[in-house]
């Protein structure tokens, strides 16, 4: 049923813009270093952390507000034309639509992160040089990332599915991708707001603070998925 | 024997009665037109079987089943085309269907066959979004009948379609119960229209069901209020009109 999700997306742009939004995003870090390599070069830390410290908040921006549009745009096909209403007259659960879309939107993350972590290889190959241990540093700071990014994930189409009209939709991500930026720096605990999760990097965070992070990525996974089903069942009563 | 029955089936928003009372019996293999002025409940009653909402009080039964432990049992039973064409604009007129077939699990030739019904295989390749008005309904009601369903439930569906495409739909919708061996239960506004196609009519008004049976014994029920049965429009405005007046001289 995952690909049924994948075929209703057929045309509306939603792959080559996580395309060319992943390929955006890992163009700030081949800027950074085009232009300020000498900086860099000379910093004390890994060369991954060195660029992910430089460079993953303007790129982890770009990835939530690919991840708000993406979720915009696979709820406006549904809405567009009314066709889930006749969705929801088949016999298939419309939560489990959610979980689809979801499912194919963290795919589409995992891709974006794939070409990001690509580009970063690619310069640390380039500027600096491979180091031992490299490749399990990058795999353990990207599935963190992962993680991060799943929450907003969920988030996104939860607030996608409440409003028939994209630009609202849209605009509650855009606002809360914005103030998730300004909070995640303000303290931990507004660091945990799911659209502020992805900005966090395993360099970054507490190493006592990364359980917590993962922790409640999980618990957010969990209560957004039951609330857009408590959300679904509501909506029927007063539909 | 009913093969969908509502007993005092009520569906109200706030102060607001959409649906009251409602007790229907829609025979098994026949055409049943549920007939009523825009805003009547008669697309409320058919959410309500499709379990799209849920009542308020009142139970109804489909099959011998029940909303919402039996949903998918009934959903899988239930073709269905409510108040517009609902399809994915991005998607052609066969992927559309396709998507339908698969959730529905029914063989690759399902789709072909029904465009071939309702006279859109030569335009299966246009996406539905380029569709006319026309070609849209004809590919709603396409989704609804994908797979032969027993029970089909068709809200307005001649909507938008030109004469010619009325005249189809309506032959097309006569001859479902013999064709796929279904019930078939489809509203209108237009007395005229059902009169065309169904067995047995409902008249709502209101919410309320002001009458079940049928033509024939519809025009006897006005004949024997001191209405005129010549036109059957003006029977059905004049049955529409004595129960606004009955309620407060609302016409």
């Amino acid at each position: 049923m995952v690909l049924l999700e994948l075929k209703k997306i057929k045309r509306t742009g939603l792959i080559p813009a996580f395309l060319m939004g992943g390929l955006l995003a890992a163009g700030v870090p081949v800027l950074n270093m085009f232009f300020r390599s000498d900086i860099y070069l000379s910093l004390p830390d890994t060369p991954l952390q060195i660029l992910l410290k430089s460079n993953w908040q303007m790129m982890a921006m770009l990835n939530i507000l690919l991840i708000i549009s993406g979720a915009c745009l696979m709820y406006y096909s549904e809405f567009l034309d009314n066709a889930i209403q006749k969705m929801k007259s088949l016999p298939i659960k419309e939560s489990n639509i959610y979980l689809w879309k979801a499912a194919i939107l963290a795919s589409m993350y995992l891709i974006v992160l794939v070409i990001e972590a690509g580009i970063l290889s690619f310069i640390i190959s380039y500027w600096f040089s491979f180091y031992p241990n490299f490749e399990i540093e990058l795999l353990k700071n990207f599935g963190f990332l992962f993680l991060m990014g799943l929450p907003s994930i969920l988030l996104a189409l939860l607030i996608a599915s409440l409003f028939k009209n994209m630009w609202f939709s849209l605009g509650i991500g855009v606002v809360a991708v914005f103030m998730g930026t300004v909070l995640s720096s303000q303290s931990f605990i507004l660091s945990l707001f799911p659209f502020a999760m992805p900005l966090q990097t395993l360099g970054e965070v507490d190493s006592n603070q990364v359980v917590i992070y993962i922790y409640v990525a999980l618990i957010e996974i969990t209560i957004i998925a039951l609330v857009e089903w408590l959300i679904l069942i509501i909506r029927r009563k007063v539909e | 024997m009913a093969i969908i029955e509502t007993k005092n089936l009520t569906k109200k928003y706030a102060d607001f009665t959409a649906v009251s009372d409602v007790t229907m019996h829609i025979p098994k293999g026949k055409v049943y037109g549920l007939l009523g002025p825009n805003g009547a409940g008669k697309s409320t009653i058919m959410k309500m079987f499709l379990g799209l909402t849920n009542p308020t009080s009142g139970g109804l039964t489909i099959d011998d089943k029940k909303h919402p432990k039996d949903r998918n049992e009934i959903l899988k039973e239930i073709g269905s085309f409510i108040e517009a064409p609902a399809f994915y604009g991005n998607l052609t007129g066969e992927e559309n269907l396709d998507v339908v077939r698969k959730i529905l699990k029914l063989p690759q030739t399902s789709v072909d066959e029904v465009l071939e019904i309702v006279g859109l295989t030569k335009w299966k390749d246009r996406l539905a979004r380029k569709y006319s008005l026309g070609m849209k309904q004809r590919l709603g009601l396409a989704s609804a009948l994908i797979g032969r369903p027993p029970i089909l439930i068709l809200d307005e569906p001649t909507n938008g379609l030109d004469p010619v495409g009325v005249h189809e739909i309506r032959n097309l919708i006569r001859s479902l119960p013999e064709k796929f061996d279904c019930t078939v239960l489809v509203s209108s506004h237009l007395l005229s229209e059902i009169e065309l196609m169904a067995d047995n009519i409902g008249v709502i008004n209101h919410g309320n069901l002001l009458f079940e049976g049928t033509i024939e014994e519809l025009k006897q029920k006005v004949a024997e209020q001191g209405y005129s049965t010549n036109n059957l429009e003006d029977t059905f405005i004049a049955l529409i009109d004595g129960d606004n007046v009955q309620r407060g001289g609302m016409k």
